[in-house]
């Protein structure tokens, strides 16, 4: 059985199935694995008008439609560009500083990074 | 036909073709039988297999004077019922015909056999180091060339050089009565470069269905590949705005192909078979460019007024992100490799748990787009589909394609009910507004008779009356009736 499931797959949105996919992949390497094994809390990610928000369970991951931000450790939000160009390998703090990512709870957002990247070996 | 006449047509076909190339068993004509789509199957009583035009032309000979039906399919990834034959007919299966018999570099055009596929083609060209390209099909990659050039399909280079029947340089043909012609520029050169300038004969061939004779060659145009490429998608909330980029991009020529695809798609590649309601705060279309250039300057000025497009769709209000090429949306997701390189297999179509795949094609002016697409994005959603729509403009913008997908149980009586259904009311839309559907399906033809220009019905069936006097050519296809003869 997958860690990573999708509530409601037919109806989640195109941030949410590029997020889920990127997590699932990066479950192939053993150092992000435990980092994933780690997290615990939620986190409501915003792309211009689509939300989602991602429920680690240490071990577990259910991505949601919608970006639940009562409860949540971290929220982040910021353009779709801006979010996949963080999934390409941008840092965070120059989208931050210039006003086009938006985030709360940062440390959390950092141990989360890494499994957000579309290629963590480069 | 009777058991008795299909027997002596058979051995006939035995002694003409030899064994091997006649097929009656039960199991292997299974493959025959159907197509993706919710077409109720048809048993045929034989399929032949020729290997060469003389023997074409002698199973057309043979049939016609038993009275046997004649049907022309080779991939067997056809649509819409045009390669199932009428229940006992006869299958002419050309995959066996598959000699590429030469490519001329110079005059940039290769001739070719119905059953050459554009994967074999494409390798051909890259073994034989052949600096050409062709436009390809959204079709899989072991499709028939000639099938989609008569069948005026499209590619991904229709937006500049038109549909693929503008790509024919000329013809060899099989008629019903078993003799042999040439259309186009082979009728008398030796190079086979257009199909003019004497009477375009190849029109007979072209949208007919094999119902006026079966085309054993074809000149398939081809056109010098560029050292520069990039291909590039675009997330645009709005579908209408994509179809004014598509207008704006189409008629300032800097792109090869600029295409779209509706929401659907992008979560079928991310493996949900069954799309449900889109999020209404998700991208609606897919804009797909490829730009070419002789030079990276080129290509970086061509880059530089698509970018000037994009800036003044922003301008006037429409929401669209920034272009991401391929390889960077394969780094996203290794799916979209399948959009890196064509021909392509898209599974997600062809290949999905249900298996069928059904669609209204139509071609039709630009300026319409939006009134199409509401309308078929409503009747899709009224019958339960996710409306997975395919558009692009071609020929620089004359004209452009507009089809409507839907995917859905094959085994379910009730979803090929409700997908035929739902496909006539889409040719009625698609009709009603001045889209053409293209492959035309024999159901639509009856669709839309009453619709069109009676001088060209009656002129239809006087030249198939002409060319096939005893209706035995793809009787099923584009059923009309000549004036004194029954349908």
């Amino acid at each position: 059985m997958s860690a990573v499931t999708i509530e409601g797959p037919t109806r989640m949105n195109l941030l949410g199935l590029i997020l889920a996919n990127l997590i699932e992949r990066n479950l192939a390497d053993p150092e992000l694995k435990r980092r994933f094994d780690g997290l615990e809390g939620a986190v409501a990610v915003t792309a211009g008008r689509m939300g989602v928000t991602l429920r680690f369970a240490r071990g577990s991951l259910s991505v949601a439609r919608g970006a639940q931000e009562e409860g949540a450790r971290a929220r982040v939000s910021g353009s779709l560009d801006t979010l996949m160009g963080l999934a390409l390998g941008s840092g965070m703090v120059g989208p931050y500083l210039s006003g086009r990512l938006k985030a709360r709870g940062i440390f959390f957002l950092l141990k989360l990074k890494p499994l957000l990247r579309a290629d963590p070996a480069r | 036909m009777t058991n008795g006449t299909l027997e002596r047509a058979r051995a006939r076909l035995v002694e003409a073709l030899g064994a091997e190339a006649v097929v009656v068993e039960t199991g292997a004509l299974d493959e025959y039988a159907s197509d993706y789509t919710e077409e109720a199957p048809r048993r045929p009583g034989l399929a032949l297999r020729p290997a060469r035009v003389e023997e074409v032309q002698a199973l057309v000979r043979i049939a016609s004077e038993e009275g046997l039906s004649l049907t022309v399919r080779v991939a067997g990834s056809n649509v819409g019922g045009l390669a199932i034959p009428p229940e006992g007919g006869a299958v002419v299966d050309l995959r066996r015909m598959n000699r590429i018999v030469e490519v001329n570099r110079e005059d940039m055009v290769a001739v070719i056999e119905p059953g050459v596929t554009w994967e074999q083609l494409k390798a051909h060209l890259l073994a034989e180091k052949i600096p050409l390209r062709m436009g390809y099909p959204l079709s899989p990659p072991d499709t028939s060339i000639v099938a989609n050039c008569l069948l005026d399909g499209l590619g991904n280079l229709s937006m500049r050089y038109g549909a693929m029947a503008d790509w024919i340089g000329g013809l060899e043909v099989v008629l019903p009565d078993g003799s042999l012609c040439r259309t186009g520029a082979p009728a008398l050169s030796p190079v086979w470069f257009g199909r003019g300038p004497l009477p375009d004969l190849s029109g007979l061939f072209v949208c007919s269905q094999g119902t006026t004779g079966i085309v054993t060659k074809l000149g398939f145009q081809l056109w010098p590949e560029p050292p520069h490429r990039r291909r590039t998608f675009i997330l645009m909330y709005d579908r209408n705005g994509a179809f004014r980029a598509m207008r704006e991009l189409a008629q300032r020529m800097i792109c090869d192909d600029v295409g779209g695809l509706s929401w659907p798609t992008g979560k079928m590649l991310f493996g949900v078979d069954k799309p449900g309601a889109r999020d209404p705060g998700e991208p609606e279309f897919f804009l797909y460019l490829d730009l070419s250039g002789q030079s990276a300057r080129e290509l970086e000025l061509r880059a530089e007024v698509l970018g000037e497009v994009l800036d003044g769709l922003r301008r006037e209000g429409f929401e669209l992100e920034q272009p991401l090429d391929v390889p960077t949306l394969v780094r996203l997701n290794p799916r979209f490799s399948k959009f890196a390189e064509f021909p392509t297999r898209l599974e997600f179509l062809v290949d999905h748990p249900g298996g069928g795949l059904s669609w209204v094609g139509t071609y039709g002016p630009l300026s319409r787009f939006e009134a199409y697409g509401d309308r078929g994005v409503a009747i899709m959603e009224r019958f339960g589909f996710a409306p997975i729509l395919v558009s692009r403009p071609m020929k620089g913008g004359h004209f452009g394609v507009m089809r409507f997908i839907a995917t859905f149980d094959k085994q379910s009586a009730e979803e090929r009910a409700r997908v035929r259904e739902m496909s006539g009311e889409l040719v009625d839309a698609g009709v009603e507004l001045g889209f053409i559907p293209y492959k035309t399906p024999p159901w639509v033809v009856e669709r839309i008779r009453s619709r069109l220009d009676p001088g060209f019905l009656a002129t239809l069936a006087r030249v198939r009356a002409a060319l096939d006097p005893r209706g035995l050519m793809a009787p099923h296809c584009w059923p009309v009736t000549a004036p004194g003869r029954q349908g």
